[in-house]
């Protein structure tokens, strides 16, 4: 009894020695990326399975539960903005000159057309991660841990996710979206690290769809963790106005 | 021959025995063989409307689809709606499909109070008599859906089921007949034909080969009147046909509707060797020592069995120059079997005739009434051989005339009887819906221009207007529907965008509700398009009608127009069998030509005999234009059969009078005299390979039936003319010959 109590003991200090929990780790990423606003300006491209291309540029703004978009480029598309209230979205098309509203399950979908859906994309900075997973220490790693995440909530959409965090800046360099059934889903990984206003961030996202074969390159060409933005921004007036 | 009589007479056992072990060794290759009714296995994988096909499918998704159809009164009740509903949700969980459309989940893009959203057209199940009466009036009044997921009385749904391009369209066509039950329900489709094509042809030819062996056994014993008489020719064929599937397996090669017939040809054509050898010996044994019987009988008939063989070896080798895989694989292996079954004639028989107990009484026969017949015919074609070469000359050329008539079908959809179950649905699915097939036409160019939209919205309209197929869907009318929409669904609005930045805006609005939703419809970057229609009419004159229509109608787009999809590929493949046939008649001719030049060593005997089979070939094609049986994948066959067995009876004639005119008779009466000494063998024969192919009318496919019927009909007219026109043509020949070397010498 008494060994086994210094044995319990002995693992306890040991765990304890090499570093965070579980928790104390999301909880520092989250950290790291969640800011109140930013102001993004973010090149998407978009590859099929077959290997055709299409890249879009984007402005984006957001603070708290609040997002404005704004399409730069290509030509065809510039003007169109997106702007997101809580559960509310409405979409601007320049061309028809009016703002339409779109159904709130959209959140669920695609996040402009890229292999992230809105809530995959939210975790970045915006939600975080530890609201919507409880985290599990699998590994330590020289470089990285390694978590894998639960879903709080059944209607998350993963049975579970793998993280691997960098251990120098709690950014994740690669997520692992398990689909319910346990197969791969999605791989995302991260590269081209920068710190921008003493903040670490990864200026580099690539996110490929297993099932799909296709994938989507997101590159930060400006970003900015303390934007001077007026409110006013978030409005369907704002929006309307095209620029 | 004697050397090979010698080797079988000194080492019988080790003959024996290395026949046995290699009929084990190609025994367990035999089970490897598996059955494939796959239409792309039939073209080799670099052919050029393959490579289209694969790629569309790559880009925009699977372009084989099953249909499922539901029929009943009114589809918008709602016990028809929870059916739609509940085989939706089952079919769409079965691995290999991608999508299901139907009633109860086609999207629909709604103009709502404050935008647009892409959703269900029905989102939830109607409660009551009103909603339903208000669901169904709004469906058939949408030509979106009325004619593509409801019929348009509204007494059948369709639902329509993308499959992977990555897995077997089979397997799932057999996973999707398994997850259905109700009745009332029918699924059609390629795939679904496919895959009962491969199990009712298992079972047909599990019914139709024992018949064609009973048949066979039958002959054997009313010929011999004793079991080895039976035994040896059965093992002979037996064993050719384990081994040519067992090389056939080994070599990784499948079963197919073409080559399905393959065991009952060989079984029916392989024992002939068999029964020249055993008749000749036990004329032998009677005078001889069997060593010195088997030496005597291979001498005198070895020759002869070797013409029979090559000839019809050479017959099947002359399909290896079709464009079509499985006519190449069918003509290489039934050659095969043909050798094998030759030679273990040569010297299987031979050797287990070394070991047996010989029967006292031979195969002597009296004089019957067909001795009298050929008697007959042979006084007939002696007195007035032109009478006879006029007759027969107008029969061939009737039936000849008919040859323009010919016309090639390679639709799987004929394999089925109008009342079977496939067929049903099949005629379901086209009466009230398009067709189960899909024309696929993929433009290019800078798809979100309006001049382009514009362009491709008229060809559509175009492409319907011809009625030859359904309605076609298109980015377009997706984009005309977004337009309405958030025009507050005004119909002038229901139009192609005035703008291209309105076209990109529309799309990038869809992608938020449905990034997959495009896909099917256009490249990710805006340089392809796909039109899909589905094909109402499938057979081969339908079909070359619509392609000529949409060969003009795409040459006047002004872009690249790529024209494929499932109906595409059947016709091309009914091309190739027409011009496989022409390919491998010439090429079977003039083998046979030179083999028998070769054989007979006279010129006179090699053009005489070629002539002969070519007539009856030409005899059989005509029979075909005239009753409208069309070339398919196995009536195409028919013509190498036609020309390397039925050369065997003009071969045997011929010969027979070569041996007539050695002991010194002059030509008609050497001629007369072959017809009496040969017809009876010939007569034989072919009335046991009739015999052998008629039992092919026990199919339940109509093509195995028409194939058995027009062998037959081939080999009738070549063992007829054989005895007739062959000798006639030999009699006037030397006289008008001999008429003209004596003008010479008395000019």
């Amino acid at each position: 009894m008494k060994r086994l109590l210094i044995l319990g003991l002995l693992v306890a200090l040991a765990s304890s020695a090499a570093g965070a929990s579980g928790e104390e780790i999301l909880a520092r990423l989250d950290e790291t990326m969640q800011s109140n606003s930013r102001e993004v300006v973010q090149k998407m491209t978009l590859v099929s399975a077959k290997g055709q291309e299409r890249t879009r540029q984007v402005q984006m703004w957001s603070k708290t539960d609040r997002m404005l978009v704004r399409f730069l480029a290509p030509a065809d598309v510039a003007g169109t903005g997106l702007l997101s209230v809580g559960d509310d979205m409405w979409l601007y098309l320049p061309a028809l000159g009016r703002v339409r509203r779109i159904a709130g399950h959209a959140k669920k979908g695609s996040f402009m057309g890229t292999d992230l859906s809105y809530e995959d994309m939210e975790e970045f900075g915006k939600t975080g991660f530890a609201a919507a997973y409880s985290p599990e220490l699998i590994k330590m790693e020289e470089e990285f841990y390694l978590l894998r995440l639960t879903p709080r909530s059944q209607d998350r959409g993963y049975q579970y996710l793998e993280m691997k965090v960098c251990r120098e800046r709690f950014l994740p360099l690669r997520i692992e979206y398990y689909a319910p059934d346990g197969s791969l889903a999605k791989v995302l990984t991260t590269m081209d690290f920068q710190e921008v206003q003493g903040r670490p961030t990864a200026s580099k996202l690539i996110v490929e769809d297993v099932a799909k074969g296709s994938k989507t390159i997101l590159e930060q060409l400006q970003v900015d963790f303390e934007p001077d933005m007026d409110e006013e921004i978030f409005s369907t007036r704002y929006l309307e106005r095209g620029r | 021959m004697l050397a090979l009589s010698r080797f079988i007479t000194r080492r019988p056992l080790a003959i024996l025995i290395t026949i046995l072990a290699l009929t084990i060794f190609f025994g367990l290759g035999a089970r490897q063989v598996t059955m494939t009714t796959n239409i792309r296995d039939f073209f080799p994988g670099d052919h050029p409307e393959v490579k289209a096909y694969d790629a569309i499918a790559d880009t925009f998704g699977g372009t084989e689809y099953i249909m499922v159809a539901t029929a009943g009164e009114d589809v918008f009740q709602q016990e028809s709606l929870e059916l739609i509903q509940s085989l939706t949700e089952r079919l769409s969980s079965i691995p290999g499909v991608d999508r299901v459309r139907s009633l109860t989940n086609v999207e629909e893009v709604k103009g709502t109070p404050w935008g647009v959203e892409l959703g269900a057209l029905l989102e939830e199940l109607p409660q009551d008599e009103e909603e339903a009466a208000h669901f169904r009036a709004r469906v058939l009044q949408d030509d979106f859906y009325a004619g593509s997921v409801v019929s348009r009385d509204g007494k059948l749904s369709l639902l329509a089921l993308e499959l992977d391009p990555q897995e077997s369209a089979v397997e799932v066509a057999d996973r999707v007949l398994e997850a259905i039950d109700e009745d009332g329900v029918y699924a059609t489709g390629a795939p679904i034909l496919n895959s009962l094509l491969a199990k009712s042809m298992k079972e047909d030819l599990s019914r139709l080969i024992p018949l064609v062996v009973l048949l066979i056994a039958l002959v054997l014993y009313l010929y011999f009147h004793n079991l080895w008489g039976v035994l040896l020719p059965f093992l002979t064929v037996i064993i050719s046909t384990i081994w040519t599937l067992g090389a056939m397996g080994l070599s990784g090669r499948q079963m197919t509707p073409l080559n399905s017939v393959m065991p009952a040809i060989l079984i029916t054509l392989g024992n002939a060797y068999g029964i020249h050898i055993l008749s000749r010996f036990y004329d032998e044994v009677k005078r001889e020592g069997r060593g010195k019987a088997i030496e005597n009988t291979l001498a005198a008939v070895g020759t002869a069995v070797l013409m029979a063989g090559t000839t019809t070896i050479a017959g099947f080798l002359s399909n290896c120059t079709s464009g079509i895989v499985q006519m190449r694989e069918f003509g290489f292996f039934t050659a095969f079997g043909i050798l094998i079954a030759m030679v273990i004639s040569l010297i299987f028989i031979p050797a287990v005739l070394l070991y047996v107990k010989i029967p006292d009484k031979g195969a002597s026969r009296e004089p019957g009434a067909l001795a009298k017949i050929l008697q007959r015919v042979a006084q007939l074609t002696a007195a007035s051989p032109e009478k006879v070469i006029i007759v027969a000359l107008l029969a061939a050329g009737t039936l000849a005339l008919g040859i323009p008539r010919l016309t090639a079908n390679s639709n799987l959809f004929n394999f089925f009887d109008q009342s079977t179950q496939p067929r049903i649905a099949y005629e379901l699915v086209k009466k009230s819906f398009s067709g189960s097939e899909s024309l696929e036409l993929v433009v290019e160019g800078d798809i979100l221009a309006p001049e382009v939209l514009r362009s491709i919205e008229s060809l559509q309209n175009e492409l319907e207007a011809t009625g030859l197929t359904g309605k076609p869907i298109s980015i377009v009318d997706v984009l005309k529907r977004v337009n309405m929409a958030l025009h507050d669904g005004d119909p002038a609005y229901k139009a192609v965008p005035a703008s291209r930045e309105l076209a990109a805006q529309y799309l990038l609005l869809l992608e938020m509700s449905d990034p997959d939703f495009l896909t099917r419809f256009v490249t990710v970057d805006y340089s392809q398009a796909r039109i899909q229609a589905m094909v109402k009419d499938t057979s081969p004159e339908g079909l070359a009608n619509l392609f000529a229509r949409v060969d003009a109608l795409t040459g006047k787009y002004g872009g690249k127009v790529t024209t494929t999809g499932m109906v595409k590929l059947l016709d091309a493949l009914a091309a190739m069998i027409i011009r496989g046939q022409i390919a491998s008649l010439i090429l079977g001719l003039i083998a046979v030509f030179l083999l028998v030049r070769w054989l007979t060593d006279s010129w006179e005997g090699g053009l005489l005999c070629t002539l002969l089979v070519a007539l009856s070939t030409a005899a059989t094609f005509g029979f075909m234009g005239w009753t409208g049986v069309a070339l398919d994948m196995v009536t195409v066959l028919i013509s190498s059969i036609g020309i390397g067995v039925g050369v065997d009876y003009s071969v045997h004639l011929y010969s027979g009078y070569q041996e007539a005119r050695r002991k010194g008779e002059e030509s008609a009466a050497a001629a007369a005299a072959a017809i009496r000494q040969r017809g009876n063998a010939i007569v034989g024969n072919a009335a046991a390979v009739i015999g052998g192919f008629l039992i092919f009318l026990f199919s339940s496919f109509p093509p195995l039936r028409y194939f058995g019927s027009l062998v037959s009909f081939t080999m009738f007219f070549a063992a007829a003319f054989s005895l007739t026109l062959l000798p006639a043509l030999i009699i006037a020949g030397n006289r008008t010959g001999s008429r003209t070397v004596q003008k010479g010498l008395f000019q």
